[in-house]
């Protein structure tokens, strides 16, 4: 009698969707309580700490919070930050979009265009950030000689306060053109032809049928795209890192970058990890808004 | 009358194709530079590399950058290294991603979603941060400077799990429906109607997977200690000295290394076929 | 179902695998104090196998010197075996990773930071070692490399190569403006002069680079050449609100904005990796460099011919900076005289040789067989002026673990007087305020 029931039970369970649900979810569970969960909490305690990543952390409360909506060197790079999300995001996106439409016809030879597209991609910051100085450089630089020669002005690119942060934009838009091509392309995939070839029939024009169909179908994977090229952009360092240092005059100093400096060059794990919960914080709220936004669009 | 307006169709859509030809052509020299570079980079003399104004062809053709390149490093084990690394990492981001993906996007429970958008916080927090943390498990573990401590963590990626649900979310509702009624139970709904119609997307997984975890350079640095363990990423780190780089060889370093990811995105643009889904509802 | 039953236990065995595999390693994470103690007895006493962690950095030429000094002692000492903690390019990154984590290796490869790592308590002592040991000799090393690598009188470090900052200048370019060649007791006036002649702003070419001052050895030097002090006699505060500390920024002033001899820190910064190419391509005169860039100009030889000079003298001395590596001992090491016997090789006969073999650096000390290889090179002619540079070191700025911070601020500073956004006085307020404001902090 007891064991019948407790089979019963235990089919029941079995039969339970939660129960899958978290059966699916265990792996991960494990991995983020270990490699993800610790290291985050310790982190957010250090933020609560004088901590110079070697001596014992010392606990003060809010004082690196305090201090750091003074700090204006912080809000300046959050600025610059911001400026650099703002751009990069939807106009990486948008282009990424049209490249992959584009090569998602049945045009010739999009296999070797989707693969040049992507080159850059594969290519690592150090040698990428070697070439556009090059391409940059004011005097010799490929870009300012093809501007000359047009006869049209030639921007001080990575020289000048006002350009520099221009020059890393389009220079990371560049990068990453072939990495969001790619996602979208893997989305287009999955919107049947059907569609558009009802849209063919009622006469639809390839701009219709890309804003009617494309892109409304295409809602989850622009959601990913939006949102991943978005948590990129907040965190950038490499590029900065390689191409201008945070320079001219700190021009493009973004927060990621100053983390480093303070966590690496200056013996301030505890402000550093301050500044990365605010970075999280503001992150965080910018996805859910994306997510409430697609929702809202969905209904 | 019908003929004449299908032939100015057709005309302007060959005019429509020239330029598009032309700009992607356009789009695609400005995406070779840094490829062509390389190359000539990779063949010149120190003195040829910051040559003002630049050269694109070298004057004089330096292949022996690549022997020098060649005997820099203990290549070899270098790329073996690598391949073990990025191969166990995409099988088990793969395997931990997507069924966290389906959890996150076909199955009912409490707290789901919060749990996603926590998951989702895990890539919102700069490595540089939690780096020293991070070492600090991976050295509890007794992980330092042996493969699995790059590998293991990497195995739980919110991106690939995030990309995976949003392309679950896609799957129509209508073939899980019909598979219950046949009597599949979930796993095979995950293995069987979730995965096999998934495949642009896990292709995409691998391609990243394998872009990232191939290039990855700081987790490596920091969790491997010497040229036993060390990967071909931080191999290409080594022409860089404390106070000048061979950037030639670097350079050449970098075209071989490069090679490997070229092939696994040529291979797997195959699986980019339109309407993979949709043939599954017919069927 | 039967397929799905297999598929579950399938899924259940990795999971509990891996939960097994973090659990039962955490298990013997802890080290055991007493064991450590013991076996630093035992090692003592015998000849047993000990395996020193050893730091390096650097490219795989210099990697090569570095493995070429372990060999030797390796053979000499069968029982040690060095095991390398490569710390890539990435330094400071991982070697505070691995201290703070308390991995530290046991020997630390530290360069600029000997002195903020010892106020923090993580390297130990070498003042015993070295009076227990009557070969060696510490006063073979150059005074100005030692005075850093103290903290609260002791001793934290030993230096093994030194890389002193000269001029390196084109001869043909001198040749052509009629200007002979500079000599060693050559004055910042000359100097400014020289350069000024050497200047052709229609032609983009400079008579100087100065490099930005994210390089802050560049400027520092300058600094130091006319007398200015970086911190206070406790080294708890700035000195910088000195007469001489604006006279030298009043130089750097004159020198790339007013007379515009060196191209701006912007265009520097913008030029990027290739830091010597403007002196390669002729388009400045004078290049101020430490040795590192010897070997690529001996393997390929420059289009015209070149020599070294040493930095000019300033109102006050011919101070000079330098690229350094020095060698600590981790406190925590559990065989600290095994790691001690390894350094003393390394900055003993041996170890300098091959530093003067590998021709990247100068050896540390003022080994006479060791030196005399670099001085017979001849190459540049004048070589002399790295050894002679290394009696005049002044790397005092090292002398405060919140150097990088400190100097960061400043170089910025410093960058915007360049660009022509202050003036000398206006950058020395804020330098003096942004520096104290940190040091106080």
């Amino acid at each position: 009698m007891k064991n019948k029931n407790s089979i019963e039970v235990r089919q029941s369970i079995l039969q339970k969707e939660w129960f899958w649900g978290y059966t699916f979810l265990l792996p991960a569970i494990i991995g983020f309580l270990i490699f993800t969960l610790i290291p985050v909490s310790m982190s957010l305690y250090y933020s609560l700490t004088e901590y110079d990543g070697i001596t014992k952390p010392i606990f003060v409360g809010l004082d690196n919070y305090k201090s750091l909506f003074k700090d204006k060197e912080f809000l300046m790079t959050l600025k610059n930050t911001f400026i650099f999300t703002i751009w990069t995001v939807p106009v990486g996106a948008f282009l990424s979009l049209i490249c992959a439409q584009l090569l998602n016809s049945k045009i010739r030879g999009k296999k070797l265009y989707r693969s040049i597209i992507f080159i850059p991609n594969i290519v690592s910051y150090v040698a990428v950030a070697m070439v556009w100085q090059w391409l940059y450089n004011e005097d010799y630089g490929l870009i300012n000689t093809l501007l000359g020669n047009l006869g049209l002005y030639q921007p001080p690119w990575l020289t000048s306060a006002k350009w520099a942060m221009p020059s890393v934009i389009i220079m990371t838009i560049w990068k990453n053109l072939g990495y969001n091509m790619i996602i979208f392309l893997a989305g287009l995939q999955g919107i049947p032809n059907s569609y558009y070839e009802a849209a063919d029939i009622d006469g639809a024009n390839s701009f219709q049928k890309f804003f009617r169909i494309t892109i409304p179908l295409l809602r989850n994977t622009t959601l990913f795209v939006l949102v991943t090229s978005m948590i990129g952009a907040f965190q950038t360092f490499d590029q900065i890192y390689l191409l201008t240092a945070g320079g001219p005059n700190r021009a493009t100093q973004v927060v990621v970058y100053l983390i480093y400096m303070n966590a690496f060059q200056y013996f301030k794990q505890g402000y550093a990890s301050a500044m990365s919960c605010i970075l999280f914080a503001i992150i965080f709220a910018a996805t859910l808004l994306q997510f409430r936004l697609n929702r809202d669009n969905n209904s | 009358m019908v003929k004449k307006v299908k032939k100015s169709y057709n005309n302007s859509k060959t005019i429509n194709k020239v330029l598009i030809h032309i700009l992607l052509i356009l789009i695609s020299l400005a995406m070779l530079m840094p490829f062509f570079f390389m190359i000539s980079t990779s063949l010149k003399s120190t003195d040829e590399v910051f040559a003002i104004p630049y050269k694109w062809i070298p004057e004089k053709v330096m292949w022996e950058n690549y022997v020098y390149m060649w005997e820099n490093a203990p290549w070899i084990k270098y790329f073996a290294n690598t391949a073990i690394i990025t191969v166990a990492v995409i099988l088990g981001q793969v395997f931990v991603s997507s069924m966290a993906a389906y959890s996150f996007s076909r199955l009912e429970f409490k707290g789901r979603d919060a749990m996603f958008f926590i998951y989702l916080g895990t890539m919102m927090i700069p490595f540089q941060v939690v780096m020293i943390p991070t070492f600090s498990i991976i050295k509890d573990l007794g992980w330092v400077n042996e493969l699995k401590s790059v590998i293991i963590p990497a195995f739980f990626s919110p991106f690939a799990t995030f990309l995976l649900r949003q392309f679950f979310l896609e799957i129509p509702k209508e073939l899980e429906e019909a598979a219950k009624i046949d009597g599949c139970g979930y796993f095979r709904i995950y293995w069987e109607i979730m995965m096999k119609n998934s495949k642009p997307a896990l292709t995409t997984i691998v391609i990243f997977t394998f872009m990232w975890t191939w290039n990855d350079f700081i987790r490596p640095l920091i969790f491997l200690n010497n040229s036993e363990t060390w990967t071909l990423a931080l191999g290409l780190a080594k022409f860089q000295g404390t106070y000048t780089t061979q950037w030639n060889q670097m350079m050449a370093g970098s075209l071989i290394t490069m090679i490997p990811v070229l092939v696994i995105f040529v291979l797997g643009q195959q699986y980019f076929i339109q309407g993979i889904v949709m043939s599954g509802i017919k069927g | 179902m039967k397929n799905l039953l297999k598929r579950f236990v399938m899924f259940a065995v990795i999971v509990s695998l891996m939960v097994s595999i973090s659990a039962c390693n955490s298990g013997n994470s802890d080290t055991d104090p007493d064991k450590a103690e013991k076996s630093v007895e035992e090692n003592k006493k015998s000849d047993k196998p000990v395996t020193i962690q050893m730091a390096t950095s650097g490219s795989a030429q210099e990697m090569a010197i570095r493995e070429e000094t372990a060999n030797k002692y390796m053979e000499e000492n069968e029982n040690v075996k060095i095991e390398w903690i490569d710390l890539g390019n990435e330094r400071f990154q991982k070697l505070l990773t691995l201290i703070s984590s308390g991995e530290a290796p046991d020997i630390l490869y530290i360069n600029e930071f000997v002195f903020a790592f010892a106020e923090k308590g993580v390297l130990e002592p070498l003042d015993e070692y070295i009076e227990n040991d009557e070969e060696f000799d510490l006063s073979q090393f150059y005074e100005g490399l030692i005075e850093p690598l103290k903290w609260e009188d002791k001793l934290y470090g030993l230096p093994q190569e030194v890389s002193p900052f000269v001029i390196y200048y084109n001869k043909d370019m001198f040749d052509e403006a009629g200007i002979p060649y500079p000599t060693d007791d050559w004055t910042k006036e000359e100097f400014l002069e020289i350069a000024k002649k050497l200047t052709n702003p229609e032609e983009k070419i400079y008579g100087y680079r100065h490099p930005g001052s994210d390089w802050f050895d560049q400027y520092l030097g300058w600094m130091s050449r006319e007398g200015v002090s970086f911190y206070s006699e406790d080294l708890k505060s700035l000195a910088l609100d000195t007469p001489q500390t604006l006279d030298a920024l009043q130089f750097l002033n004159d020198m790339v904005h007013v007379e515009k001899v060196s191209p701006d820190p912007a265009s520097i910064q913008a030029m990027g990796k290739g830091f010597d190419a403007l002196f390669r391509n002729q388009k400045v005169a004078m290049d101020s460099a430490g040795l590192w860039m010897l070997p690529t100009y001996e393997a390929e030889p420059l289009d015209f011919e070149w020599d070294v000079v040493r930095m000019p003298k300033g109102s006050d001395n011919q101070n000079t900076k330098a690229g350094v590596l020095n060698w600590s001992i981790s406190k925590d090491s559990e065989n600290k005289d095994a790691a001690w016997d390894i350094v003393k090789y390394f900055v003993g006969p041996v170890g300098m040789k091959d530093v003067a073999e590998g021709s990247m650096a100068l050896p540390a000390s003022r080994d006479e067989e060791a030196n005399n290889i670099i001085i017979e090179s001849k190459f540049p002619e004048n070589v002399n002026a790295f050894i002679e540079s290394a009696e005049d070191l002044d790397l005092s700025d090292q002398m405060s673990s919140k150097r990088n911070e400190i100097f960061t601020a400043i170089g910025n500073e410093i960058d915007a007087m360049l660009l022509g956004e202050q003036t000398p006085e206006e950058t020395q307020e804020k330098i003096v305020e942004l520096g104290n404001k940190i040091m106080n902090n």
